[in-house]
């Protein structure tokens, strides 16, 4: 009879996260400039991206603003939040990172070598690229790098594919868009006057790859990699290694067209593989409203899978890697019923509890007008957490858990996790439209043991999409260091084990992405350790 | 009693999450709603007051198909409580439930309205849709069993092959799809097929059908009782996307008159004009769309398309002067449509304006480069000015964005017989025959190349 009444009430008690927006410092408001011309980038922004931009080894934030499309209304810029230590921030003014463009997201990397985090913006228009010169200070490099690309852009990734050293650039593109070419559309059931379909456009935009010359300056090779030969109405970018060959390769989610699959065939060829591998659409059959997306281990066996989250009424897709191919498998991990009620865009997947399993956050807003719509907002729904339980699916947290109720339901768009008070925790930050953001610390009882690892490769930068695999007595897990994923989003480099009752000393094998893979042995948990490529770890504190 | 407590504490906070209702409603809010949505709603739930079944039955499948899915559901609980024998208000909740990502409570009304009536198809096809979506592998296996004892054969053995894929059976698979694997095969079942070879690691047969996988979705199938809710999209959206869906020579006069309807009444919607004016089109009424063409360019100024349309008017009238005028204002104002740069084309050919000819097609080569027209026309100046070689390079173009393209080869075969490289020629005029081309033509160019290969002779 308990067991009755416990599955049945709001067991958990105690929240998962507290929105700490405004005691954290942060007074960052997204504004779409939506004024009723139902222009579609509206809907669709802005990014937000944590990383350690002044290198004093704590998470930043920089919220990409979108504005106004409208020529005759004042700019309206891009803000950094430098972190105080303590999970607070202060605004940086005048840190040369105050894009002005219409901000839609945002990509993080050291493109240059030069150990410090530069930044990737995609507007609707020129893309922006900010140098950090070392100091939390940028400038703008776009014209001499050659990566303005003008078009409606959403997500970025920068990542190494050809093994040079140097962080190349994915863009991904969303509608071949103008003002001019704005159409008027109506909501079918209730008539009423809303944002199109992308599909109302068929106008899907070219997304386009830089290789990186080594100088500072990139070569758009888009063409001559093949790229021409597929692309769709793109949102969300993921980079991983998914078929084992140490050659990174790129999964595109489309909003309405199937999604991309560009295997890596070296030396800067890639070859769309989508229908083969499964993952141009899954297993009903049809181009789903891609958004979001990860890359994970989700099924342990040390390779990447893929998760795309798409919009209301539809199921996510889980892609299971089985090496050369996906497997469907969304309704094994328990993701094809209660996120279908949702439109999903932040997509976080991230060890929050620490417990050694996965858990998900959703950062959801329609782009449909609802007309039953709880709040003010038409658009605005509520986030979903689900927790990984111990037969491998994802289990919606009652609302007493999550404290994303009722009281915190807003059009959610970019989402992006990260370590923002070094508590060995990964907290979360959500960008919503026409609203303030949530900045959400991480408040589990961190009763479970973890290890925090930041690695750096042969040039002193983050040591992206190398694979760490810690074994502990019990068990191995695999993580990535990557920044991508999700949407619109740039995730801390740091990557987190989140360890459970499992004891040190750990055993940590590292696959620097590059062949070279290098043991570290006799490591203690419950501390951020800083691994350096040839053997050398540093420990940053002990937290626990 | 403590187990009772718990369940209905349990129904109670489901329901509280479904709906803030506790009866039909029939006072929603109807503000925001167009005007053709409030009056026929308005007028719905007027009627409804009664509390009739039929009457909040019918509301609740109008609130639905009118963007008010939590009013509607509400409707149909009390639906169900007034006519408990009828299966049809259950299995409506179970959908609203299914389309909330309530999987578990969609499964428990369609259980419920198939005890009443386990006899419809359908309803099994979606409790084996619902329990995939689960992972409950065995009652969605179940559940498709039903549906072909039903009747419903072609999508519960789809959804048997779904089940089994699930299962890791792609032998399965296979067989449950045999008698589906023919010529017309669907892109759905050739993807499951594709996808049943992949794991069994048969790459070439996977190929095969992957070749075929397009993107098309579940086959679906015939659920008359949802139909009956799609007399009740009243939007002008909703409207306009039926008589569009009807638009097709030869014109239903019924569709004609409904268009023409909507239009009268809400003639400040650019979508009721164009609809309006394509079927007129359609039914051939030639003075209907000039006057209404007219109106619209007096009405909406700056709207690229009617000038479009009233060039196109004019084409078909052979009027290309007047023509001209209304494209280069749709360009004007914005328009991309690569057809439009053709006709310009076209049109400047015929005035002997070739480099401005020429200019057009590449307007339009810019806007679509898929498209073999462009090339063909620009092919067809450069010969008509002796440049053979750019002519050669322009066919050539327009055959490799369409193998298919018959006057690229007829353009083709003139360029290499100009240029007395006839045996190509002839292996062209081979393809032109295997693509069907009509003899004569073929012919002629064939007596061309014969005279020509005597005389080098």
């Amino acid at each position: 009879m308990c067991m009755l009444l416990l599955a049945c009430s709001p067991a958990e008690k105690h929240p998962w996260f507290e929105d700490r927006t405004d005691q954290a410092g942060v007074s960052f408001v997204h504004q779409s400039g939506a004024v009723g011309n139902f222009y579609l980038p509206e809907i669709m922004g802005g990014g937000i991206a944590i990383a350690d931009f002044n290198n004093d080894n704590h998470m930043d934030l920089y919220f990409i603003q979108s504005g106004s499309l409208d020529t005759q209304q004042p700019p309206k810029s891009n803000e950094l939040y430098l972190n105080r230590g303590d999970g607070t921030f202060i605004l940086q003014e005048k840190s040369g990172s105050e894009d002005t463009g219409y901000g839609i997201g945002v990509a993080t990397g050291d493109y240059d070598n030069d150990a410090d985090v530069d930044i990737y913006v995609t507007n609707v228009g020129p893309n922006v690229l900010l140098r950090n010169e070392g100091n939390g200070r940028f400038t703008d490099q776009t014209e001499f790098a050659g990566v303005g690309d003008p078009n409606f852009g959403s997500s970025a990734t920068f990542a190494d594919f050809d093994n040079d050293g140097y962080l190349d650039l994915f863009v991904v593109n969303y509608i071949d868009w103008t003002k001019e070419r704005e159409l008027e559309c109506y909501d079918y059931g209730t008539g009423i006057r809303n944002y199109c379909d992308p599909t109302n456009y068929d106008r899907p935009a070219q997304d386009q790859i830089y290789l990186n010359n080594q100088n500072g300056q990139f070569t758009k090779v888009t063409e001559s990699a093949g790229l021409t030969e597929a692309y769709g109405n793109g949102l969300g970018t993921v980079v991983a290694d998914f078929n084992g060959d140490d050659l990174l390769d790129i999964a595109v989610a489309n909003d309405r067209t199937v999604n991309q699959l560009w295997i890596n065939q070296g030396s800067m060829q890639f070859k769309d593989m989508s229908i083969v591998w499964g993952s141009a659409m899954d297993d009903q059959g049809i181009a789903k409203a891609g958004m979001g997306i990860v890359a994970r281990d989700f099924d342990n066996d040390s390779d990447p899978d893929l998760l795309v989250v798409n919009i209301e009424g539809e199921t996510d897709s889980y892609f299971q890697n089985e090496g050369t191919y996906f497997k469907v498998a969304t309704a094994k991990i328990g993701l094809a019923q209660v996120s279908r009620g949702y439109t999903r865009f932040g997509t976080l997947l991230e060890d929050f509890n620490n417990d050694g399993e996965l858990d998900l956050y959703l950062a959801n807003g329609r782009v449909n007008y609802s007309t039953e719509s709880e709040v003010a907002d038409p658009y605005a729904e509520e986030n979903l957490l689900f927790m990984r339980d111990s037969t491998g699916a994802f289990k919606h947290m009652p609302d007493s858990l999550n404290i994303l109720s009722r009281e915190r339901i807003h059009t959610s768009r970019g989402a992006a996790t990260g370590d923002l008070n070094n508590d060995g925790l990964m907290d979360i930050v959500v960008v919503n439209r026409d609203e303030k953001p949530y900045v959400l610390m991480n408040k589990t009882q961190n009763v479970h043991n973890w290890l925090q690892l930041r690695l750096f490769g042969d040039h002193g930068r983050d040591a992206y999409h190398a694979k760490v695999t810690v074994t502990t007595s019990e068990r191995s897990i695999t993580r990535i260091v990557q920044t991508g994923g999700s949407y619109l989003a740039a995730n801390s480099p740091w990557i987190q084990f989140g360890l459970g009752e499992s004891r040190g000393p750990l055993r940590l094998q590292v696959n620097w992405g590059d062949g070279s893979i290098e043991e570290f042995n006799r490591i203690q948990p419950n501390q951020r350790v800083v691994l350096l490529k040839g053997g050398k770890s540093k420990e940053e504190n002990l937290a626990h | 009693m403590a187990l009772c407590s718990c369940l209905l504490w349990c129904v109670l906070a489901q329901a509280n999450t479904n709906s803030e209702y506790h009866e039909c409603p029939i006072d929603v809010s109807l503000e925001k709603v167009d005007e053709e949505v409030k009056t026929s709603l308005t007028a719905l739930q007027n009627t409804a007051a009664s509390r009739e079944v039929v009457d909040l039955g019918t509301l609740g499948m109008a609130y639905e198909m009118n963007g008010f899915p939590r009013a509607a559901f509400s409707c149909y609980v009390e639906c169900e409580q007034l006519e408990p024998s009828n299966p049809i208000w259950s299995y409506f909740q179970a959908l609203l439930h299914a389309a909330r990502g309530e999987t578990a409570s969609a499964i428990e009304r369609v259980t419920h309205s198939l005890s009443i009536d386990s006899g419809y198809a359908p309803a099994w096809m979606w409790l084996g849709e619902w329990n995939l979506e689960l992972n409950e592998l065995e009652s969605a296996k179940s559940a498709y069993e039903n549906a072909y004892t039903n009747g419903e054969k072609e999508a519960s053995q789809i959804g048997l092959a779904r089940v089994y894929m699930a299962m890791d059976l792609p032998l399965k698979v296979i067989n449950q799809l045999a008698d589906l694997r023919g010529s017309e095969i669907h892109p759905y079942v050739a993807g499951l097929l594709g996808r049943a070879y992949q794991q069994l690691q048969d790459s070439e047969a996977a190929s095969e059908f992957f070749r075929l996988a397009t993107n098309s979705g579940i086959p679906g199938w015939y659920d008359s009782r949802s139909m009956q809710k799609q007399k009740f999209s009243f939007s002008i959206s909703a409207q306009l996307g039926q008589i569009r869906a009807q638009l097709k020579s030869p014109l239903d006069p019924l569709t004609l008159d409904r268009a023409e309807n909507l239009h009268r009444k809400y003639h400040t919607y650019k979508g009721t004009l164009t609809t309006a004016i394509e079927a007129n089109r359609l039914a051939g009424n030639i003075e209907r769309v000039r006057e209404l063409l007219n109106e619209g360019i007096q009405q909406f100024p700056d709207y690229a398309l009617l000038y479009e349309l009233l060039g196109e008017f004019h084409i078909a009238q052979n009027d290309y002067s007047a023509a001209k005028k209304q494209f280069l204002r749709a360009i004007e104002l914005g328009s991309e449509e690569p057809w439009l740069y053709i006709q310009l084309g076209i049109v400047f050919l015929q005035e002997g304006q070739t480099e401005t000819a020429h200019s057009y097609f590449q307007g339009a080569i810019e806007l679509d480069a898929t498209n073999p027209l462009p090339h063909y026309w620009q092919g067809l100046i450069h010969f008509a000015t002796g440049n053979n070689e750019q002519a050669d390079q322009s066919f050539r173009e327009s055959i490799k964005l369409d193998p298919e393209f018959a006057d690229g080869y007829i353009g083709l075969v003139k360029v290499l017989i100009k240029q007395s490289q006839l045996t190509e020629a002839n292996q062209l005029l081979q393809q032109l025959i295997e693509l069907g081309v009509d003899l004569t033509e073929v012919g002629v160019f064939q007596g061309e190349i014969e005279r020509l290969s005597t005389v080098h002779d």
